[in-house]
C-alpha cells in the first residue's frame, strides 16, 4: 500500500515541485502513462507528416486520433527533434516505456515553462479533501492555478491497482513540450 | 450543512434540464451574478464587432474570428450599440442597466436559442451525433467543504474523454442559503456555461458558411 489517495497525490505534488519525474511516474497509474505516451508519440507523428507535405496543400494545422500509426512511425522514426533537450528522435521517444517517456517527456515540457519564469505569481497546490466514489476510484480536489489568471478548483482521481492508488493525472498537472510550426518557434 | 449543498447543486442542475433560467439565476451567488455580467457584456460588444465581410480562408493556420475584448473603459463607447444576439437587440446601457440575475435569464436564453444555421454547422460537425445515454443529466458524487461557507461538489458528467474523470462547483454560503460560484471564464468544468459556444457560433456560423462557399468557387475548378 502506498498511502491514502490524499497521501498518494501530497506525494506527487511534492515530487512535481522538486521536478523528480521518476517519482511522479511511478506514482500515474499504467493506463495514464500509456494513454499520455501513445498521445504524444501520435501528435510528434501527425506534426511530422504536416511538415513533411508541401506548403501549397498542407493546410493551417494538424491533428491525431491519440493512436501511434506504425507507418507513419516507420516514416518519421529518425525525424530528430532538435529543440528538446538531448535531441531525441521520434523513433527514440516512441521505443521508450511508458514510464520512462513520461518522466523525460514531462522533464522537457517542464523545462520549456518552468514555473518561476511565469510572470504571473505561482499558486501552491493545496489539498482540500477526497470523495471516495468507490473502493477503486476516488478525487482529490486541491486548490491551484486557474487557466487564466487567478486560482482555480481542480480534482486530481486516483485508481487504485494491485492495491495502491495511483494518479490517472489532469490537464493541470500533464505539460509536453511546444512543437514548432512554420512561422512560430517553439 | 453538506446536504444543503449538494441539494442546491442537484437542484441546479434539474433547472438547467429544464432550461428553467429564472429558477438557475436564483442558486447562483450575487457576486457570481454581477460577475458574469460584467465579463459577459463586454464579450458580448466583442462579438458584435466581428466584421460582416470575410476575408480570403486562410492558407497557412490561423482564424476566420480574430476579435479583441474591450476594456471596461473601451466599452464605455458602446453604451448605444445595439446586441443582435441578445433578446430584442438591446443596447449595452440596457443590458448593464439590467439586474444581474435578470442579465442572466436573458443571456441563457440567448445563448440557448437555436437557429437553423447553428443547427446545421453543429449536425455537420457531428456535435448532435451523439451515443444513447450519453446527454445524461451531471450527477453528484460526493462533496469537500473548506471551512463553514464554502463546499466543492464533484460531479459525474456526459462528454468528458475519461469514464473516471469528475468535475467540481463550488457553492458558497451567503447568511443561511447557498449559491453557486460560477467560473467567470467559463470552461469545460462548467455545464452552465456551455451554451455560449452556441452563442458564439451563431454570430460566426453564417461567415463559416460564406467562406467555404467562396473557397469552393466552382466556376473556376
Amino acid at each position: 500500500m502506498n498511502g491514502s489517495p490524499t497521501e498518494v497525490v501530497a506525494t506527487a505534488f511534492s515530487a512535481l515541485e522538486s521536478e523528480d519525474w521518476s517519482r511522479l511516474a511511478e506514482l500515474t497509474h499504467p493506463d495514464a502513462l500509456a494513454e499520455y505516451r501513445s498521445h504524444q508519440i501520435a501528435f510528434l507523428l501527425a506534426w511530422a507528416e504536416y511538415l513533411s507535405k508541401d506548403e501549397s496543400v498542407r493546410g493551417g494545422g494538424f491533428g491525431s486520433s491519440g493512436e501511434i500509426k506504425p507507418e507513419l512511425l516507420a516514416r518519421f522514426a529518425d525525424q530528430e527533434l532538435d529543440w528538446v533537450p538531448e535531441h531525441p528522435a521520434i523513433g527514440e521517444l516512441a521505443a521508450l516505456s511508458p514510464k520512462d517517456f513520461f518522466a523525460r517527456w514531462m522533464r522537457a515540457g517542464y523545462r520549456e515553462r518552468p514555473l518561476a519564469s511565469r510572470r504571473l505569481p505561482v499558486i501552491p497546490r493545496q489539498i482540500l479533501g477526497v470523495v471516495l466514489e468507490s473502493e477503486r476510484l476516488a478525487h482529490v480536489v486541491y486548490r491551484g492555478m486557474e487557466w487564466m489568471p487567478g486560482e482555480a478548483i481542480h480534482v486530481m482521481s486516483l485508481s487504485r491497482a494491485d492495491g495502491d492508488w495511483l494518479l490517472m493525472q489532469n490537464m493541470e498537472t500533464l505539460k509536453s513540450p511546444r512543437l514548432p510550426t512554420p512561422g512560430r518557434e517553439p | 450543512m453538506t446536504a444543503d449543498a449538494v441539494e442546491t447543486v442537484r437542484i441546479a442542475f434539474q433547472s438547467l434540464e429544464r432550461e428553467d433560467w429564472p429558477a438557475l439565476a436564483d442558486l447562483i451567488s450575487p457576486v457570481s451574478l454581477k460577475e458574469i455580467q460584467d465579463m459577459q457584456i463586454e464579450m458580448l460588444v466583442a462579438m458584435q464587432q466581428i466584421p460582416p465581410d470575410v476575408p480570403e480562408p486562410p492558407r497557412r493556420g490561423g482564424s476566420l474570428v480574430a476579435v479583441a475584448i474591450p476594456s471596461s473603459e473601451d466599452e464605455v463607447g458602446y453604451g448605444s450599440t445595439r446586441i443582435r444576439l441578445m433578446p430584442g437587440a438591446p443596447t449595452v446601457n440596457e443590458l448593464r442597466a439590467l439586474s444581474p440575475a435578470d442579465f442572466f435569464v436573458q443571456w441563457q436564453q440567448a445563448c440557448h436559442r437555436m437557429t437553423f444555421v447553428v443547427r446545421a454547422v453543429g449536425w455537420i460537425a457531428g456535435l448532435f451525433r451523439k451515443e444513447r445515454g450519453e446527454q445524461a443529466s451531471p450527477t453528484v458524487v460526493g462533496a469537500v467543504l473548506e471551512g463553514d461557507d464554502l463546499a466543492h461538489i464533484v460531479y459525474r458528467r456526459s462528454g468528458l474523454m475519461h469514464p473516471w474523470e469528475r468535475r467540481t462547483l463550488t457553492v458558497r454560503r451567503d447568511g443561511d442559503r447557498w449559491g453557486l460560484m460560477l467560473s467567470r471564464y467559463g470552461g469545460l468544468s462548467d455545464p452552465f456555461r456551455e451554451g455560449e459556444a452556441w452563442l458564439m457560433m451563431r454570430r460566426v456560423a453564417p461567415r463559416f458558411f460564406w467562406a467555404a462557399l467562396k473557397s469552393w468557387r466552382p466556376w473556376r475548378r
